[in-house]
């Protein structure tokens, strides 16, 4: 793999999967990168199939204009 | 967005009389003196937390801030009891998202001679699960009482710089790669 594909082509992800994972910045405007998945444990996912955590699942997206960072609960 | 990184240095303790300032205070200046790389000093002392409710709850709107910006962060943290202060922990539960992919360095401070290993040690799972990414190198004050002259400036200055050096190297290449990593890399 060359470091153009490497950087550009997440493996694991297909371009309707990150089409959607698409979030705007609320600060800029701008598209944010969605970077990390996270446990919060202060979301109660008793009723949720992966309840084995012990917290809410969050997405972390990072704006690359402003430096914004947001949380999303995962779909 | 501005393109220099911005590294605060932590100081981890209220204690009275702590040691750990003068270290701070050191590792400070070696942090401001690199270039393309602005820090702050921040004392946990001033934070003001309520001891009343724990985790995001206490958040402190500046503190948060501060962390939301922050490329990388280093703690400097003396061992108490082999581990680290209560009230750090406390302070450093109140964030979540601020910390995600960013980059953390460790100065351990002891009065015994083992550099804050063991605080060093007890941290790092902690710093993981806050989603922090810990780098290889890190800080060592052993003797903390004895290393300062009465004026705070640390003795043996050269030998510390050297290690500085190293552990700061690595701490901004790690912070480098993780805002490139989080403005551009999708999981
Ligand atoms: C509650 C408490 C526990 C301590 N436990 C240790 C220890 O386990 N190992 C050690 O080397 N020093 C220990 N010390 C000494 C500190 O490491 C020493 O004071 C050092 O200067 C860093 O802490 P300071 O910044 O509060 O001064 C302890 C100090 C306190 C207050
Ligand atoms: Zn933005």
């Amino acid at each position: 793999m060359d470091e153009k594909t490497f950087l550009s082509e997440p493996q694991n992800m297909n371009h309707k999967d990150a089409q959607k994972a698409r979030m705007i910045c609320p600060k800029c405007g701008a598209e944010m990168n969605h970077h990390a998945m996270k446990i919060d444990y202060s979301i109660d996912d008793s009723f949720e199939d992966h309840s084995i955590f012990g917290g809410g699942l969050q997405e972390a997206h990072t704006c690359p204009q402003c430096g914004d960072i947001e949380l999303r609960r995962a779909q | 967005m501005n393109s220099s990184l911005f590294i605060p240095v932590i100081l981890g303790t209220v204690r009275k009389g702590r040691a750990s300032e003068n270290v701070a205070k050191f590792v400070f200046e070696q942090v401001r003196q690199r270039e393309g790389v602005e820090t702050a000093l921040v004392d946990i002392r001033e934070q003001k937390f309520p001891s009343d409710d724990a985790g995001e709850q206490i958040k402190d709107p500046a503190f948060s801030e501060l962390c939301a910006r922050a490329d990388g962060l280093v703690l400097v943290v003396p061992e108490y009891n082999h581990a680290y202060p209560g009230m750090l922990k406390h302070v450093l539960d109140s964030n979540l998202k601020e910390y995600i992919h960013k980059a953390v360095g460790i100065c351990g401070v002891s009065a015994g001679g083992f550099g804050g290993t063991r605080v060093i040690q007890s941290l790092l799972p902690v710093l993981r699960e806050l989603g922090l990414v810990t780098i290889f190198w890190d800080g060592n004050f052993s003797g903390a009482q004895n290393l300062f002259d009465s004026n705070g400036k640390i003795l043996d200055e050269a030998t510390h710089i050297k290690r500085m050096d190293k552990f700061l190297g690595e701490l901004i290449w790690m912070s480098k790669v993780l805002r490139y990593g989080r403005e551009n890399i999708s999981i």
